[in-house]
């Protein structure tokens, strides 16, 4: 046991040891450190204090209110200089400057097809009004693809269609989306509402408005009562919401499908020059976008649809013919040579 | 098919005013039928006058070269000219020194090799006329009271060129006047029609004819003699021209101008050439297998069964429909011709105009099915001509053998029909004006509509057809704009549309570009991929060599697109979402749904094999697939390596590769660098992802995270390193690092793993995790003998 004055010595000791320690310290580290070292369970400054219970009363309370103010101290120190450091921390960290202009971090994203997105645009817009996503065969035989549109093999309207033949007359990949129409009529009771995409293909010289495949998007509405009425508002309505333009007016011009009757080509105001007139609608203010027309009696009757208690329209157009239109592409080859240069300028038609 | 609005003012009032005119040609467009493209016939002229060639003298420097004296009203020019179809007395368009051609040329007063040239006489292509630049225009002695006016005068017009295709259910529309017609009840101005006389004072019938009435279901012919085969009149020549056809003679130009008016073609044979003497027998027969006959263009033709001529009876005389014959001909010394104007069945003339691969014409409106009463009209039409030009006399009745009843149809319609299709409601007034403008013949009782249809539209089948003509009329344009009320009735979701555009989505989040390629490949194609294509499904009747199988597989057109874009950058990857096509028992071949995705590295340093497998693993993560994937290493495509391609396998179905693609196939595409590629069938992985998912709760105490490092041998799989770590505490681990090199041996490869324990009862003491490792490690040494930890 220490006589009382060396044991006051001893801690005042260890007290001007630590305030010199905390004063010269230079990180909160060292500061942990500083604390550990004088009030660790097993360090210096608690085995000291642990012998004040071997002392007399007056001598325990002389010794307790000693080592209260010697142990407030250096924790007083402690928090001071910590307090101190820390804000020399943050003022650095102030002086930091950055170049706010250097580029971010990140991997590039891709792209989809400029044709995809199209088509989902379409398909969202009609999902809308109720219409769901349906698909059928690339290959057809000649009479989902043909004889069931009304296009029997001697129409004249079979001139229209340039086709590749599997087999001869028979087998074929289908030259339009218009087979998805009856493959749904024959296997779906009305109301039928479908939106359906794809590849189609022509047996046609590639040129800058032709390739020998493309896509096309097919719609088709059976019920009791659509009209042409209705065919007008929804497709008004839906091609607003595609091109995003609420200035677009269409027009229905007279035309001939053997699969419908009444038809139509669907003309919208030239989305360049809003109708005035200009290079890309040679001067008409119109572009046109797709073909339209009530369902043709003969193609209900064909898949057992009696067209007196039933009718309603479809639509088909070209996705190609929609991106050319909104982003000005003179070249639909484009599409089909996938060259980066191009591809990746459509990361959002 | 082109038609002149002078030519329609016959029939009705076609407005002066060219805007007023403009306007017109918009609703026509519209309403009735699309215009292609409308030619301003004759314009930019005003700097043409009309000249007449008074001397012509050779050249003295050149032999090929003329002079040539021009009188313009009282003004005489010298003109040096190549053309050597002029002569002493011709009235041509000449142009003068600074005068403007339509194609926007000055012509400048020059020296031609010593003689002065003051202006220029004109081709009918140097007016944009015609095509024809074979000699000067030879404008006739109908323009002899004309000299030195401007040509403009005489000739202007508008021409509207109208795509066939447009027209091909409306035959009555490949004629003046059934575009008269349209342009009457669009504007509803009156339409008249044409009036033709009967033959007078009928000579007694000496033709006979024998018809195969399953082809001919009609068959006009007449006689006329005392031929006078000459020039046509500027005026026909000029009708002709504007629409694009080429004069030939007086009478072959009149057929062509009645077909052009009418829509029925005609054929004049040479009588001397086709009887002898004798009266004409003329035979409509089918052709023989291997018949022989020379047609106008000078071609032979052999013939089969699917071809039908018009013949006597000892051979044939023409191909019906299509093209005469050259020994029938008429030509200079022609004294007589029979006249034929026929109805032959549209389905056989299209077979055997494809047989000979000759479209002309006459074929053209016959394939569409000619209406019956055309004949008539048509014969009569060109009589008159004939008779009102003095080019011959009739010397026969009319003989007109006919073997189809003309069934007149009817149909009822009613209003509340029309209302229905159309949605908006026309007065029943409207309703009739519109028909009856249209040539039908329209009753009306009780909202219920009888109505005739005329014979040329034999478009007009049923109902639907007729109210088509009355909103084409009516007008589009005058159904109102409204939000459309639509209730939804079923949503049904496409599962394969919705994947395909999940898969998009990630694929464009990890860099990649989507393509879309051809689904056809060549031979060259599928041998540069290492593919054979012997079993793919061929097309019978390709567009080039480079189209010419049904792909089975996405990776030519792949590599193809990856070698094209190497040229511009090292580093990328692409895909694309598309069918293939299997050879099947069925009727139509197996389309099956592939994904197809490619990474390419230029520097060979970056593993992109791991590239793309990586990707692999973040598509599957996206899609909540939760089966166990496994990779067996290896490939059956001989466009991979072996030992660095894998077969993905869920619950043992085989779903995709990933192939790093062999050396010589990069070779053929000229590709350098590392190119990997994974293939997963989108309908094998279809079942696999889950819509469900179940929260699963984790422990409120920390987690504990631990490494360790293994080193191994390259001939252990790490999969099978990995089947062994195995704890019930341990939530989950993954791979933070691979290290290959010094100090490691050369067959060595060092991984770190991350261990993550968790406790749901408390907070893990430390001796507890420390024997879990130590008992992970210990399984692991059991198990594998050259394995160590650091
Ligand atoms: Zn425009």
């Amino acid at each position: 046991m220490y006589d009382i004055n060396d044991l006051i010595d001893k801690i005042e000791l260890i007290r001007k040891d630590s305030l010199k320690k905390i004063q010269t310290s230079d990180n909160i580290e060292t500061l942990k450190k500083i604390y550990n070292s004088v009030f660790g369970k097993d360090k210096e400054l608690s085995l000291l204090l642990s012998e004040i219970r071997n002392y007399n009363i007056q001598d325990k309370k002389t010794l307790g209110e000693f080592s209260n103010k010697v142990k407030k101290e250096i924790t007083d120190k402690l928090f001071e200089k910590e307090t101190l450091l820390k804000k020399e921390l943050v003022n650095k960290e102030l002086l930091k400057t950055i170049d706010v202009t250097m580029p971010g971090i990140s991997n590039n994203i891709g792209s989809i097809h400029p044709i995809s997105q199209m088509i989902d645009k379409i398909v969202k817009t009609f999902e809308y009004f109720g219409f769901s996503v349906a698909s059928g065969p690339e290959i057809e035989t000649d009479w989902f693809c043909f004889q069931s549109l009304n296009l029997d093999i001697n129409h004249p309207a079979r001139d229209m269609q340039d086709t590749f033949y599997i087999k001869e007359n028979h087998i074929l990949p289908r030259t339009h989306t218009s087979s998805v129409q009856i493959r749904t009529m024959l296997s779906e009771k009305p109301p039928i509402r479908i939106i359906a995409p794809g590849r189609v293909y022509r047996n046609e010289n590639q040129d800058q408005r032709h390739t020998f495949m493309f896509y096309q998007f097919e719609g088709l509405v059976i019920d009791k009562t659509t009209n042409i009425k209705d065919l007008k508002n929804i497709l008004t309505t839906s091609l607003k919401n595609i091109f995003n333009n609420e200035k677009i007016e269409l027009r229905l011009r007279h035309s001939f499908f053997p699969y419908t009757e009444p038809s139509f080509e669907i003309d919208a105001t030239c989305l360049l020059c809003n109708g005035v007139g200009c290079r890309v609608c040679s001067n008409k203010g119109w572009i046109e976008l797709m073909g339209a027309g009530m369902i043709h009696p003969q193609v209900l009757r064909n898949v057992n649809i009696d067209p007196q208690e039933y009718q309603g329209f479809a639509f088909g157009g070209g996705p190609e013919r929609l991106v050319m239109v909104k982003n000005m592409i003179d070249d639909t080859r484009l599409f089909y040579e996938n060259d980066l240069r191009f591809l990746s300028q459509f990361k959002k038609i | 098919m082109k038609i002149s609005i002078n030519r329609l003012k016959k029939y009705t009032k076609i407005p002066k005013d060219k805007k007023e005119l403009g306007i017109l040609l918009d609703k026509f467009a519209i309403q009735s039928v699309d215009i292609d493209n409308i030619i301003h016939y004759g314009k930019n002229l005003s700097d043409i006058y009309i000249g007449k060639i008074t001397k012509i003298e050779k050249h003295p420097n050149a032999d090929k070269l003329q002079i040539v004296n021009v009188t313009i009203k009282e003004k005489s020019l010298v003109i040096v000219t190549g053309a050597s179809n002029i002569y002493i007395g011709m009235i041509c368009p000449v142009i003068l020194d600074e005068g403007i051609l339509p194609n926007g040329t000055k012509i400048k007063s020059s020296e031609l090799r010593g003689v002065m040239s003051n202006g220029m006489l004109c081709s009918e292509k140097e007016l944009e006329l015609s095509d024809d630049h074979e000699g000067i225009m030879d404008l006739g002695d109908e323009y002899k009271d004309r000299i030195g006016e401007k040509l403009s005068k005489y000739i202007s017009d508008t021409i509207i060129d109208i795509d066939n295709k447009v027209i091909s259910n409306r035959t009555d529309l490949f004629s003046h006047i059934g575009i008269a017609r349209e342009f009457a009840a669009i504007q509803k101005e009156d339409f008249k029609n044409i009036s033709l006389n009967p033959i007078k004072n009928p000579i007694e019938d000496n033709i006979q004819i024998t018809l195969d009435d399953e082809f001919c279901t009609r068959y006009i012919a007449i006689i006329i003699k005392d031929i006078k085969i000459g020039k046509s009149p500027v005026w026909l020549k000029e009708e002709l021209r504007k629409i694009g056809i080429k004069s030939i003679n007086n009478i072959v130009d009149i057929t062509n101008y009645v077909m052009t008016e009418i829509g029925q073609p005609l054929h004049a044979f040479d009588l001397d050439k086709i009887s002898d003497g004798k009266n004409p027998h003329i035979i409509v027969r089918k052709a023989k297998n291997g018949e022989i006959i020379k047609t106008l263009d000078s071609k032979e033709r052999k013939l089969n069964e699917n071809n039908y001529l018009i013949a006597n009876e000892e051979k044939g005389l023409g191909i019906a429909g299509v093209m005469g014959g050259e020994d029938s001909e008429i030509d200079n010394n022609t004294k007589s011709i029979l006249l034929e104007s026929a109805i032959f069945n549209p389905i056989l003339i299209r077979k055997s105009s494809k047989q000979v691969n000759l479209r002309t014409e006459a074929s053209l409106r016959y394939e569409k099915g000619i209406p019956e009463h055309f004949a008539l009209q048509g014969i009569l039409l060109a009589i008159d001509m004939i008779q009102n030009l003095n080019y011959g006399k009739i010397d026969s009745n009319i003989t007109d053998i006919q073997r189809a009843s003309n069934t007149n149809i009817k149909i009822s319609l009613s209003e509340e029909r029309i209302y229905k299709i159309l949605g908006i409601k026309i007065s029943t007034e409207n309703i009739i004006d519109i028909l009856k403008r249209l040539d039908f013949k329209v009753s009306s009782e009780n909202n219920l509509l009888q109505i005739d249809i005329p014979p040329q539209r034999k478009d007009i089948k049923e109902d639907v057809d007729i109210i088509e003509e009355i909103g084409r009329i009516y007008g589009y344009d005058k159904i109102p704009e409204e939000n459309p009320i639509y209730e939804s009735s079923k949503i049904k979701r496409n599962i394969i549309y919705d994947t395909e555009l999940e898969i998009k989505k990630i694929l464009v989040s990890q860099s990649s570009y989507e393509i879309k390629t051809y689904s056809f490949i060549s031979k060259d194609l599928a041998r540069k991929s290492n593919i054979d294509i012997t079993n793919a499904i061929k097309i019978i009747n390709p567009l080039s060599e480079d189209f010419t199988h049904l792909r089975e597989t996405l990776v030519p057109s792949m590599l193809n697109t990856v070698a094209l874009n190497t040229k511009n950058s090292d580093n990328f990857s692409l895909f694309e979402i598309a069918n293939v096509y299997l050879r099947s028992e069925e009727e139509l071949p197996k389309e099956d749904l592939f994904l197809c995705v490619s990474k390419y590295s230029k520097n060979k340093k970056n593993d992109t094999f791991f590239e793309i497998k990586g990707i692999f693993t973040n598509l599957c993560e996206y899609l909540n697939i939760n089966e166990s994937i496994t990779f067996k290493k290896g490939t059956s495509k001989k466009y991979g390596v072996q030992k660095q391609s894998a077969e993905i396998i869920i619950n043992d179905n085989k779903i995709g590769d990933i192939i790093n693609i062999h050396p010589e196939v990069k070779e053929n595409f000229n590709i350098n660098g590392n190119l990997s590629i994974l293939l997963i069938n989108i309908n094998e992985i279809i079942p696999y992802i889950s819509d469900k998912f179940i929260y699963i709760k984790y422990s409120k105490y920390p987690e504990i995270v631990e490494d360790i490092n293994i080193t191994y041998n390259k001939n252990l799989v790490l999969d099978d390193i990995l089947v062994h770590i195995k704890d019930p505490a341990l939530k989950s681990f993954n791979i933070i690092d691979i290290y290959e090199g010094k100090p490691l041996k050369e067959d060595q490869i060092s991984i770190t793993i991350k261990l993550i324990f968790q406790n749901f009862e408390g907070t893990f003491k430390s001796e507890e995790i420390k024997n879990k490792i130590s008992s992970i490690k210990n399984t692991l040494k059991n198990e594998f003998k050259n394995i160590d930890f650091r």
